[in-house]
């Protein structure tokens, strides 16, 4: 399956969801070899946007000192942080690959945003034990885990004060229980569009979680915490 | 009628809410514009599980208060043997089971093994589909179920999570590859599920919320559902798929 995404058409759907801001990325190819092209894109796109959309940059650590440089470049756009697909880029979180990147994100302050989820390169423990490492960083486990990690996912997450949840793909119920247990101040909003329906990823949260205060953290206080530390 | 072809009976951990009604699971039917829902076993998906026809018997019983509308699926453990084939003939010509739910990983066996086949083979000869968990390795990737498909021609196998969100590309592999491997979609999300409405013949796919009867609200059943409408307009291939493939397999056609 290929996809693309356009800025524009984004932003049509941010505004029909009345979505004010979005992290972007680069996806699939552009995550696993060509990440500088696809990092220029979406800092392109960021710097268009500049209110609105908020780049993440994506390095391979297989390219080892060049994957250094080149998130370091990224960064020096305006890049607000990391983003690690195991998966796509074909290591494990336990593998000390990764560490050169992590470092250099933790150095500068920016977070940590990991595809979390797939067995057997990203699951939730694997992520608490980079977050017990770099007590300093910010990482959030993307998509909660999905799908049958959901066990995992509160006790990797409760020992650690560094780790935020980001909802997309998993389950509504899932979604609620995270809230119970580890509190609204960990749990950020996703999309994961175009992959997902943004209108349903918004739904799913506000129909289920019902305090105000709650949807106000998990809809955007969260991020702006992690993104700007407000 | 729209029906929902995977849910569960009570909730993870076999605890049953005293409003766990047959109504009240229609009501939330209802409620999310399903007729219908096809309801499996939970605690005897547990590799602990001594003894299967309680929960199976308990699943009959909250369906027949529901005639037409609510459909008992089972389950038995294959490593169980001679037992696990018995359950399975008591539960065909005694209720008139369709589908058998099993759970490889939670049940702890392989679809390689020979119990396996026993199992597989019973089931081709009454007719009954089986409907696996699937999409989380190591024993439930959807081209492991499918080999199934291979062996024991004309046996319906369903995909219960179609590959959930990893690998549903496998799971779309295996349904082009054999027409009676069947996928309930319940986890990809919506874009994969464009992908495999354009490229799998609807009489191969159905929808499932994998909700359970006792869960405290309807937010999984409406999560799912609202996904896949979201994936698939009104039409006919959403007729079948939401319809006529579950009919089918149901033997309500």
């Amino acid at each position: 399956m290929t996809y693309s995404r356009a800025a524009g058409e984004l932003l049509r759907e941010m505004d029909a969801q009345s979505v004010s801001g979005a992290v972007i990325t680069a996806a699939d190819r552009f995550i696993a070899v060509r990440n500088r092209e696809g990092n220029d894109l979406v800092l392109t796109a960021a710097a268009e946007h500049p209110d609105r959309l908020f780049a993440f940059a994506a390095a391979n650590p297989w390219y080892g000192g060049e994957a250094v440089e080149e998130l370091e470049r990224a960064f020096g756009l305006g890049a607000l942080g990391l983003k690690l697909h195991p998966v796509l880029q074909g290591f494990t979180l336990s593998d000390d690959i990764v560490l050169p990147l992590l470092e250099l994100a933790v150095e500068q302050g920016k977070p940590v945003y990991v595809h979390t989820g797939t067995p057997i390169s990203c699951t939730p423990f694997q992520l608490t034990e980079l977050a017990m490492r770099y007590p300093r960083g910010t990482f959030i486990m993307g998509h909660a885990a999905y799908a049958d990690f959901w066990n995992d996912v509160v006790h990797s997450v409760s020992c650690v004060p560094n780790i935020f949840v980001e909802t997309s793909q998993h389950l509504a119920s899932v979604i609620r229980t995270l809230v119970e247990q580890i509190g609204a101040d960990r749990v950020v909003y996703g999309s994961d569009s175009p992959l997902a329906s943004m209108a349903v990823e918004i739904e799913k949260i506000t129909r289920y979680v019902r305090r105000a205060g709650d949807l106000e953290l998990i809809l955007g206080a969260n991020l702006r915490r992690i993104l700007w530390k407000e | 009628m729209v029906i929902d072809m995977h849910s569960h009976f009570a909730a993870w951990g076999g605890a049953r809410i005293p409003e766990d009604t047959p109504q009240r699971t229609l009501d939330m039917l209802k409620a999310n514009g399903v007729d219908g829902l096809l309801i499996l076993p939970l605690m005897n998906l547990f590799s602990s599980c001594p003894d299967h026809a309680p929960e199976n018997d308990g699943i009959f019983e909250y369906c027949r208060q529901a005639p037409g509308r609510l459909f008992a699926g089972f389950s038995v453990n294959p490593l169980a043997g001679g037992a696990a084939l018995e359950e399975i003939r008591r539960c065909a010509s005694g209720h008139s089971a369709r589908v058998l739910k099993l759970h490889p990983w939670l049940q702890g066996f392989s679809v390689s093994s020979p119990e396996m086949d026993a199992v597989a083979a019973l089931c081709r000869e009454l007719g009954i589909a089986i409907l696996f968990h699937d999409g989380t390795p190591p024993y439930t990737h959807p081209l492991q179920l499918a080999r199934l498909c291979r062996d024991f021609p004309g046996l319906t196998v369903i995909s219960g999570h179609a590959g959930l969100g990893d690998l549903w590309r496998e799971a779309m592999a295996a349904a082009l590859r054999y027409p009676d491997y069947i996928l309930c979609l319940s986890g990809p999300r919506e874009l994969a599920m464009r992908e495999i409405i354009g490229r799998v013949p609807a009489r191969q796919i159905c929808v499932g919320a994998d909700f359970s009867t006792s869960e405290k609200d309807d937010a999984v059943l409406w999560f799912r559902w609202r996904s896949f409408r979201d994936a698939c307009p009104p039409g006919g291939t959403r007729r079948i798929i939401e319809e006529e493939t579950p009919a089918r397999i149901l033997g309500l056609a």
